[in-house]
């Protein structure tokens, strides 16, 4: 048995407005990309500020909400960590002044991370090995970002929740997961582990209309990983509605990974969810990976959309290619 | 869906309003084509017929024929029938 009992949320300062882009990129169409991908700005950490920092100042701000200290196990989801070895959530435990006596691990998941963080969280409490966790999405995925990559620079925004959640009764339902790795190159930064080493001349070349990149960065096949989505998301939805013996008109909330809004609005219509309870607001993140899905739910929280007695949907998808959904019970 | 009404609802969808598109437009001289144009041309593809096509193909389309080609031409209708979806 497992609840979400508060949420935090932190996002770097520092702001990239659509209007520097263009500067940056004239042959662009912002006026195109925000009507289409939903975008108007995206905060971007600073140089010396990392995952590790943003997730202590979201875990911060959780920890006070919750106005109770207590952490017996730390998940650090993040693509983005500090240090090749050691982890972050390590370093998360002295840097909180948690106790020694608990559990820590990082877990490597983009888009889909949210959902997996909720089923190791689950497991853990439901087999008593935790009582209270602190499960942290993190990233500052524009640091793998291509210069000159136009789209992407665009699309993606760096930022960190932190979820407590405890084992009271209710709350997180039954999980439903996949994995597809044979698209694992669709959504990829090549170099810079131990496959391939950073190649200091790599070369740069053109990819979708107009973006650069090379293989020291990152690089998505846009298409495919459209297609993927439209492919797997219907059956996702149909069994994580089935696993928990529910139909879609008992979900008040549908909180998607925002991957962008086209293909979001694309889904919706897709699935036929209506409009109401269907979330989309990328307008001043952006994609931030793992962390798109309690951002949305911290947003929900906040403005009173969502209330007690109520099913809210959770849905991610993405670099892997690794996807999963649940049902929370409010 | 027959190619006629195939090749409208691009038209539309794209909001294509620099040339009018037949089966031998060349994609580089359709101006509104982009990254997103291709993405809109899955999602119409995925309405009509069903998204089990290869994507790659997609990349290296060199005329609106190629997009036919990739849906397979046999799918199509010879004659409009009951109500094709073309606002």
């Amino acid at each position: 048995m497992a609840q979400v009992e508060q949420i935090g949320i932190y996002l770097p300062e520092k702001t990239v407005t659509n209007e520097e882009l263009q500067q940056k990129f004239p042959d662009v169409d912002f006026k195109k990309f925000e009507n289409t991908v939903g975008v108007k700005s995206r905060r971007v950490a600073t140089s010396g500020e990392t995952a590790l920092d943003l997730g202590e100042k979201a875990a911060i701000q959780a920890l006070n909400k919750a106005d109770n200290p207590e952490i017996d196990f730390i998940l650090f989801c993040t693509q983005t960590p500090d240090y090749p070895v050691p982890g972050n959530s390590g370093i998360l435990q002295e840097r909180l002044g948690l106790s020694k006596n608990i559990g820590a691990l990082d877990y490597n998941l983009g888009c889909s991370g949210y959902v997996y963080g909720l089923a190791l969280a689950t497991g853990l409490l439901d087999t008593g090995m935790a009582s209270r966790i602190l499960l942290i999405t993190s990233d500052t995925f524009s640091g793998y970002l291509h210069p000159k990559d136009r789209v992407n620079r665009a699309l993606f925004g760096d930022g960190a929740t932190a979820t407590i959640i405890n084992n009271s009764k209710g709350g997180i339902g039954r999980f439903v997961f996949g994995t597809d790795g044979s698209g694992y190159q669709h959504l990829i930064v090549p170099n810079g582990s131990f496959r391939n080493s950073v190649n200091p001349n790599a070369k740069e070349y053109e990819y979708g209309t107009g973006n650069i990149t090379d293989d020291n960065h990152f690089f998505m096949n846009g298409l495919e990983v459209f297609s993927f989505t439209a492919k797997i998301l219907p059956t996702l939805f149909s069994d994580t509605l089935e696993k928990n013996e529910l139909a879609k008109s008992d979900i008040d909330h549908f909180v998607f990974h925002q991957a962008n809004e086209y293909m979001l609005k694309f889904i919706r219509k897709k699935l036929k969810i209506d409009e109401a309870k269907f979330y989309i607001n990328l307008e001043h993140v952006g994609n931030t990976s793992a962390s798109t899905i309690p951002i949305g739910l911290d947003e929900l929280i906040r403005n009173g959309s969502i209330k007690p007695g109520q099913n809210i949907m959770l849905a991610g998808y993405g670099i892997g290619l690794s996807w999963g959904g649940v049902i929370i019970h409010t | 869906m027959t190619i006629q009404d195939f090749i409208k609802q691009l038209e539309t969808d794209l909001e294509i309003t620099s040339i009018s598109l037949t089966p031998d437009t060349k994609i580089e001289d359709i101006n509104e084509w982009d990254s997103l144009a291709a993405m809109t041309t899955l999602s119409i593809i995925d309405e009509h017929f069903s998204l089990d096509i290869d994507i790659n193909k997609m990349n290296n389309l060199e005329t609106v024929g190629d997009i036919l080609k990739i849906i397979g031409e046999d799918k199509f209708e010879e004659t409009s029938s009951k109500n094709p979806a073309v606002k």
